[in-house]
């Protein structure tokens, strides 16, 4: 029987209707294969062609070696983009996880009603334009009149400058990703669906409390969900633009001058195609490195047995 | 299954030739191009023969009518135009182009115009990208000149000196301050459409109310210094409710714009070399550095964060958190409208000893024509910039922004002028200052601009650092960066 099937899938192979087949099928992808080719690949090749080179779009590159490279770690600016995201990877991340995770549990309390409208207000940030919110945060975190400064009035404390203090206008952007995280709210929660009641039913059955639930169940069992929002995340805060470029441009003193930001300056503004290059594939490795770090911390294809 | 095989062949084949269509679509127009620059030289020729022919039209601008002159080059044709404008100078920018279709449409020449903001693609890349892809458009005009001025240098502009003179505009008579931005390497590349001056804007209410006489406003450094002590309430709480000045707000936040006037040369074009430690740019930042320390930065700074620009409700000018800035003319416009009851007077800004005395820099928007621009093209813009340059075209721009014409003579046509405007005079002896010019044009200008605002954020932050130091190594840097290109 075993051989019957074996002969059959070897004439199939080999047959003239496989091959026919395999044509159709590379027909069908082939735009898709020439785009990616014309639109993707040859784009990658050439920005690490450029990042070896003295290249400004509008006149021809001319090869430098590594000398981009040499020159992006001694460039001040640049070192304070590095540090002021790799201050947003390790404080910012964690923290809109665990906000995002805190805000998951309790959605998904049964002994919370009227869960999906509280869901439906959670997810509601995430659908205003990025432009409309990054002009709304402008507003709510004015020192003089803005929102939270006039809320933490009423509790006796004077808000910081936010946006205008060096030292204040990075957690303001933290605030604002905390705000946007209806989406990983909506991916926790599908996770926390796919527990099976049955693991907290045991678990109250011998005494656990909600934190014990929350530690030994609920945490473990997110992992791999946890994983996929820390990874994207992660990899939005190496892109981050949108939201500096409207709000500060970078400033106060740098302190919201941000990976991308950089990069697009470098490129756009100052005509540097091949530094911004170089910077780019810095960013690709950089990344790359912090998701291996977080698939090793979080055990990523580990099973939970 | 050959029906399977006939649709995937046809749908690649339809896929793939939709996909190469962009590409077929630029060597076409280089294809035509080529074609074009024959028909186009041909013509030209024929026009420098016949010589070109200028008469007067009435054509509407807006609702008013206005009295234009018209040049026939002997040609026709269309020409695609990014204009950097938004809001009212949108609206106005429209009516200008209506205006030039009208004129031209006997002689079959139309404009094409998109709004493009941010500089007209200049700030956000998108007049780079499209150079460099060839689809730029055959004009410009932005408000960024000094990224202007960076792309000359990178060879992004056509020189304009065949052009203007084919179609007869001539540009010597222009302010020589101007010409700083105008002329790259000896050659003409960009055009101001207008200009504009910088003065100190003060609230006399608040002067008087602080014992302090409007008539006579402060003339140098140190008598700012006194009217700005004596304007600043502080609170009991130690915050501040209203400060007399803030030099980095408005004009005070460009980067060179108040160096200048302190007589600071950040670029010298002669030598090639940039020159941030002089002792006019050392005075400049003590002078910064001695607010910072006299006022927390955050503090001063929690002012103007939020949407405070300069035109919206907020500017701390118009709420009276401050009584005195320095920023540009069109400033009386955004007072008109957000702020219509805010009393207000100019001078020219004081500056120290040695320092530009009641001259200004001029900020500007310029017309340039990208690179690879078709000749025939080049010439139906320089059309359009020499229609631009007019004043009866000019006219609703003067007399709402109180932005000022390129050449004095022409300050005689503006209705402001004719008007007797006590404050549009005072914009005319400023800009007739020999002393006025727009520092810091070179090769590396958006980069400089920047990295100086950088730095200078930095010693307002941390006002007891060496600003020396800090000058000296952006200086090599910069002095390094513009070497190499």
């Amino acid at each position: 029987m075993k051989n019957s099937i074996s002969k059959e899938f070897y004439e199939y192979k080999h047959s003239r209707m496989r091959r026919a087949e395999a044509k159709h099928g590379l027909l069908f992808i082939l735009p898709w294969i020439i785009g990616f080719l014309g639109f993707t690949l040859y784009p990658i090749l050439s920005s690490l062609y450029y990042s070896f080179c003295d290249y400004s779009v509008i006149k021809m590159p001319v090869f430098t070696g590594l000398k981009n490279y040499i020159n992006l770690f001694r460039d001040s600016t640049f070192l304070t983009a590095c540090k002021n995201t790799a201050y947003m990877i390790i404080l910012g991340v964690p923290l809109t996880t665990f906000f995002a995770i805190a805000i998951s549990v309790i959605l998904n309390s049964k002994r919370l009603k009227h869960t999906s409208w509280f869901r439906v207000i959670f997810f509601i940030p995430t659908l205003v334009p990025t432009v409309v919110a990054c002009l709304l945060w402008i507003w709510v975190m004015q020192p003089e009149t803005g929102v939270v400064n006039t809320l933490l009035g009423y509790i006796g404390i004077k808000g910081p400058g936010w946006l205008a203090s060096p030292a204040w206008a990075k957690p303001a952007f933290i605030l604002m990703m905390i705000w946007t995280c209806g989406n990983a709210i909506i991916i926790y929660l599908a996770g926390l669906q796919d527990i099976p009641e049955s693991l907290y039913e045991a678990a109250e059955i011998d005494g656990a409390s909600f934190l014990r639930e929350t530690i030994s169940i609920t945490l473990p069992l997110l992992r791999p969900t946890i994983l996929y929002n820390m990874v994207t995340l992660v990899i939005g805060v190496f892109q981050w633009f949108a939201e500096p470029y409207i709000m500060t441009q970078g400033g106060p003193n740098n302190s919201t001058m941000f990976y991308s930001l950089y990069l697009y300056q470098n490129a756009f503004t100052y005509f540097k195609m091949g530094y911004a290059s170089a910077q780019a594939w810095i960013m690709l490795i950089v990344a790359f490195i912090v998701i291996l770090i977080l698939f090793k911390f979080l055990k990523f294809g580990e099973s939970n047995n | 299954m050959k029906k399977v095989k006939i649709l995937a062949a046809m749908m690649a084949t339809i896929l793939i030739a939709s996909s190469l269509t962009g590409c077929k679509n630029s060597s076409g127009t280089t294809e035509s191009q080529k074609g074009t620059d024959e028909t186009a030289t041909t013509q030209s020729n024929a026009v420098s023969i016949s010589g070109d022919k200028t008469t007067t039209k009435t054509v509407k601008m807006g609702d008013k009518d206005v009295e234009v002159e018209v040049t026939d080059i002997g040609k026709s044709g269309t020409f695609t135009y990014w204009s950097a404008y938004t809001g009212d100078s949108a609206v106005w920018e429209q009516k200008r182009v209506d205006a030039f279709n009208e004129a031209y449409a006997e002689l079959g020449i139309q404009c094409e115009l998109q709004f493009v903001p941010d500089g007209a693609g200049i700030n956000n890349g998108k007049l780079l990208s499209s150079i460099a892809g060839g689809t730029a458009p055959d004009l410009i005009v932005s408000d960024n000149p000094t990224s202007c001025y960076q792309y000359v240098a990178e060879g992004s502009f056509m020189a304009l000196d065949a052009v203007l003179d084919e179609i007869g505009l001539d540009v010597s008579s222009f302010y020589e301050g101007c010409k700083d931005v105008m002329y790259y390497d000896g050659s003409c590349y960009l055009i101001p459409q207008d200009t504009n001056v910088i003065m100190l804007y003060y609230n006399p209410e608040i002067a008087k109310e602080c014992g302090l006489d409007p008539e006579n406003p402060p003339k140098t450094i140190e008598e700012l210094d006194e009217w700005s002590d004596a304007m600043t309430v502080q609170s009991d709480d130690g915050s501040y409710s209203r400060l007399g000045i803030v030099p980095w707000l408005d004009s005070g936040n460009e980067a060179f714009i108040v160096p200048y006037l302190f007589g600071a040369d950040p670029y010298d074009k002669e030598t090639g070399m940039i020159n941030l430690t002089s002792g006019e740019m050392l005075n400049y930042m003590e002078w910064i550095q001695s607010y910072a320390r006299k006022y927390d930065p955050e503090k001063i700074n929690a002012f103007t964060s939020g949407l405070g620009q300069m035109f919206s409700p907020d500017h701390p000018f118009m709420t009276g958190k401050v009584g005195m800035t320095i920023t540009g003319n069109w400033f009386s416009e955004a007072l008109r409208e957000y702020a219509p009851d805010v009393p207000y007077e100019v001078c020219a800004v004081p500056v120290p000893e040695g320092g530009r005395a009641n001259s200004t820099t001029f900020g500007t928007n310029v017309f340039a024509i990208p690179s690879g621009t078709d000749a025939g093209k080049a010439e139906f813009a320089a059309l359009f910039i020499k229609f631009a340059e007019q004043g009866s075209i000019n006219e609703d721009n003067f007399a709402q922004w109180r932005s000022i014409p390129v050449i004095d003579a022409a300050f005689d046509d503006v209705s402001l002028t004719k008007e007797g405007d006590e404050m549009y005079a005072l914009e005319r002896q400023i800009a007739n200052s020999p002393e006025n010019g727009i520092p810091a044009l070179c090769s590396v200008s958006a980069e400089l601009s920047n990295q100086f605002v950088a730095l200078r954020q930095n010693l307002i932050y941390n006002p007891d650092s060496d600003a020396k130091a800090q000058l000296q190594t952006l200086q090599n840097q910069m002095q390094a960066t513009m070497d190499a290109k």
